[in-house]
């Protein structure tokens, strides 16, 4: 009977176990302006970064997760290069207003001036890296929360903005170093996409052929 | 002395209209290669004797390269059977955002999302017949079909690369009539559609598609007539 008790018990705690992992609580912050300098001084000791990456894409209408991979890297101000290795190469390098997209062997480059939900993205990601959030406030709401050893930001298209296709950003970073440990950008559509980063090295030299727009 | 200078100038028109009548006839075998089929067999045949790449009822994942005026751009396509000529069709950047999704059934095509800088009715309706012809939606159940067997395919065999090449004991089948013909090349050993040809001046489309040994469509390549330096490839890519 005991042994019956114990094993029902531990099933109990097996099943809530990941539950209680995923559904983190977050208190939103009431005040932003202590946590935003505390943010940006320390996101600015990051130079740069390379991190491990997956993507999963989410097609609500197909039910379909779409999974890539690959590493990230980031170099202060500005520079993000994406290097997919699943399920096919691919590669996006974003540096200022330019990027260029490595595609079955073929190099394209695009101003981000004539893309703009790509432009956004771009934004959102850099100001979330750079700890700079003051620039996304004219065309988002921007709330915080905090969550035992994590911070939450949501970035939410204010009413009447253009949302580009865009209806919130959601960026998970690390308390202990405002790294950022998940993005989850929602479509109006429904659609959404997680990137989630692993094996995070800061400040470590990164070449410049990373972030070659040519 | 160069050759110009060679023959009184008076000839020199005259060379000129050869070179242009040379090219013409170039153009015009590039153009016509129909030529060694005539006088088809007309049956009574079923849309599953053309062999429906993706009518395996499973979503299919392929990989979408575009390049137009000398730019090059490629996606995820997601194709979804809704029934035998109804499809979801997404299509999503590498990097996350759609691009855009829309559904093609034989009245046409309806868009339930688009990417900003993509919707633009001239490139929707591009990718839309280009899905509907791949998809064969246009293709009724049943229709009144010119057959022709077991014929050596020459003039195809010399446009492409990949599947058409292998053109001997192939079966081209013909739907349509008048004016809106389209041309099927099929195996009927491997139960497999190698080719689409829709004959056309400015509207001709052409599709290439080749099938791995294990029966699975592995790649597709689309040309167009009217529009020089346009091309589209599907690869197909794994779950």
């Amino acid at each position: 009977m005991r042994t019956t008790v114990t094993n029902i018990l531990f099933c109990v705690v097996l099943s809530l176990a990941p539950g209680t992992l995923c559904a983190q609580t977050y208190q939103k912050l009431s005040s932003l302006d202590s946590w935003m300098d505390r943010f940006k001084t320390t996101a600015a000791q990051v130079r740069s970064l390379q991190a491990g990456f997956v993507q999963s894409k989410y097609v609500t209408m197909l039910e379909e997760k779409i999974v890539s991979g690959g590493t990230f890297y980031f170099r202060q101000p500005d520079q993000i290069s994406l290097h997919y290795r699943t399920p096919v190469p691919y590669q996006v390098v974003i540096a200022g207003r330019k990027m260029r997209v490595v595609s079955s062997g073929k190099s394209e480059s695009y101003d981000l001036k004539d893309n703009t939900l790509t432009g956004e993205m771009q934004a959102t990601l850099s100001a979330c890296m750079s700890g700079n959030l003051s620039g996304l406030m004219n065309r988002y709401n921007i709330q915080v929360f905090s969550g035992g050893s994590l911070y939450k930001i949501e970035v939410t298209v204010k009413p009447g903005a253009q949302s580009y296709g865009i209806s919130s950003v959601e960026v998970i970073l690390d308390a202990k170093d405002f790294s950022m440990t998940k993005m989850v950008i929602r479509e109006t559509s429904g659609d959404y996409t997680e990137y989630e980063f692993s094996a995070k090295k800061a400040n470590i030299p990164l070449a410049d052929s990373v972030f070659a727009l040519r | 002395m160069n050759s110009l200078q060679k023959k009184p100038i008076f000839l020199l028109p005259i060379r000129c209209l050869h070179c242009v009548s040379l090219c013409c006839v170039l153009l015009l075998a590039g153009c016509v290669s129909l030529g060694p089929f005539r006088n088809p067999e007309v049956r009574q045949l079923s849309r599953s004797a053309l062999y429906p790449p993706f009518a395996t009822g499973t979503l299919q994942r392929m990989d979408l390269s575009v390049d137009v005026a000398g730019r090059h751009f490629s996606g995820l396509l997601l194709l979804k059977p809704l029934s035998d000529t109804t499809f979801r069709v997404v299509y999503t950047s590498y990097a996350g955002p759609t691009l855009f999704d829309m559904q093609v059934s034989p009245s046409g095509y309806q868009v339930h999302q688009c990417m900003e800088e993509l919707n633009k009715k001239k490139i929707l309706g591009l990718f839309a017949r280009m899905l509907s012809e791949l998809l064969l939606i246009s293709v009724p159940d049943t229709f009144q079909g010119g057959v022709y067997s077991e014929m050596v395919i020459q003039g195809v065999a010399k446009e492409g690369t990949g599947a058409v090449q292998t053109t001997v004991g192939h079966t081209m089948i013909r739907t349509g009539s008048g004016g809106q013909k389209t041309y099927y090349w099929v195996d009927q050993q491997q139960q497999e559609l190698h080719a689409i040809r829709i004959p056309g001046f400015l509207s001709g489309w052409r599709f290439q598609l080749l099938t791995s040994e294990d029966g699975l469509l592995e790649r597709v390549d689309v040309r167009f007539q009217s529009l020089v330096g346009v091309r589209m490839v599907l690869t197909r890519v794994a779950p």
